[in-house]
């Protein structure tokens, strides 16, 4: 079983000096190319009962609802083959309509809302199938450069078949206007997959008198030459 | 209009506040029996400064264990693990792009030098993978990202 190498140009070079965090983050030694093994074909699974009925749902984790628009965010998880990657976690964080994260470090002048915490998590149904109930995410300033906003995210972070299949990132808004100064969304080599962060309004997805849709589907690495079978799972 | 081949996500880094979504104390615990053995150490930057809001995921394939710990103001954490010849160990954080990957074995553990991962490392970068024995089932191991020090890491 041989696990797909991304690649070059997909995933951000860990030194981006644009993005100023990384400058003294990131190794300067080369990498030690690490054959794949049972410790990195394998990983954890995460059961349904660790699961609250209201982990997807932002909107109805406190007494009332956040304020901001009412978004659902909904997609498929799946392979480089495009097999679903069935019953794995999802977990996401986001600030509020505002701006603003509900966590100490956050010291942006923009007010927190008494009803937004902003974590999420569910499972992957059997086709790979998400979804999540939040309210769309303010953009919010940062200190990497004069005048530097975040476009608007959702934090996204996912297991997948085994622990080399794990993937954090963070999912955008088309039409954002921020998107083309972040320097975040640019450490992204390649514009054509930076544009796969980007949600599309959807409206399919969209709830009539509820809320807009926004579709996200997330391909994780897969494995050469097994078309059918997971092979992490034994 | 052929279906569209289903192409990679990219990486995003963490950032700051991840310790809103990336909750701890999530399992699976490992269902070995015995005393577990703490590794207590520091997350680093390039400069020796802590790392405090980087998080460290460790998993051991024997077992079927994971386990999800934060840095605290000071860079420190501390995993409390059934012993195995090595952990897995993916760090997270602001500044981290994707994820740093690197392994921890322990100082006592037999047969270090003959590890099929290790003898892929040069001899004299091995001492920043191996956890160093600091008491009774208590071993100290600093991930230090960059710099004269700088731990290990692995292209997976």
């Amino acid at each position: 079983m041989v696990l797909n190498r991304p690649p070059s140009g997909l995933h951000p070079p860990d030194d981006t000096p644009a993005y100023v965090s990384s400058t003294l983050r990131h190794p300067k030694r080369p990498l030690i190319l690490m054959p794949h093994s049972t410790s990195e074909l394998s990983g954890p699974t995460f059961g349904r009962e660790s699961i609250a009925p209201t982990d997807h749902d932002l909107t109805r984790q406190f007494s009332s609802p956040p304020i901001g628009q009412r978004i659902i965010v909904e997609g498929r998880v799946m392979d480089e083959d495009g097999r679903p990657v069935r019953d794995t976690l999802i977990e996401i964080w986001q600030a509020n309509a505002a701006g603003r994260y509900l966590h100490h470090v956050d010291t942006h002048d923009a007010p927190i809302d008494p009803n937004f915490g902003g974590a999420g998590r569910t499972l992957t149904d059997a086709e790979g199938r998400y979804q999540f109930v939040t309210i769309k995410p303010g953009a919010y300033p940062w200190k990497n450069h004069h005048n530097a906003w975040r476009p608007a995210h959702i934090h996204f972070s996912l297991f997948g078949e085994c622990l080399a299949t794990r993937l954090v990132t963070q999912m955008y808004f088309s039409g954002d206007p921020l998107l083309p100064l972040d320097p975040i969304f640019n450490s992204i080599p390649d514009p054509r997959a930076r544009e796969r962060l980007v949600a599309s309004f959807d409206l399919s997805i969209t709830r009539p008198d509820f809320a807009h849709g926004y579709r996200f589907d997330l391909v994780l690495r897969g494995f050469q030459g097994t078309p059918w079978e997971s092979p992490c799972r034994s | 209009m052929g279906v569209a081949v289903p192409e990679l996500t990219p990486f995003q880094t963490a950032g700051p506040f991840l310790s809103i979504g990336l909750r701890t104390g999530i399992g699976p615990p490992s269902s070995a029996s015995g005393e577990p053995v703490t590794v207590a150490g520091r997350l680093l930057d390039g400069v020796g400064a802590p790392v405090c809001d980087g998080v460290l995921e460790c998993w051991q394939a024997e077992l079927g264990a994971f386990q999800r710990v934060l840095t605290d103001q000071s860079g420190a954490f501390q995993l409390d693990v059934m012993p195995t010849p090595f952990l897995s160990v993916v760090v997270l954080g602001r500044g981290i792009l994707t994820r740093h990957w690197t392994r921890i074995y322990f100082e006592d553990a037999e047969h270090l030098d003959s590890d099929p991962v290790m003898q892929l490392v040069p001899v004299e970068r091995r001492p920043t993978l191996i956890a160093r024995k600091t008491g009774p089932r208590r071993y100290h191991f600093d991930v230090v990202l960059q710099g004269e020090r700088e731990t290990v890491f692995f292209d997976v």
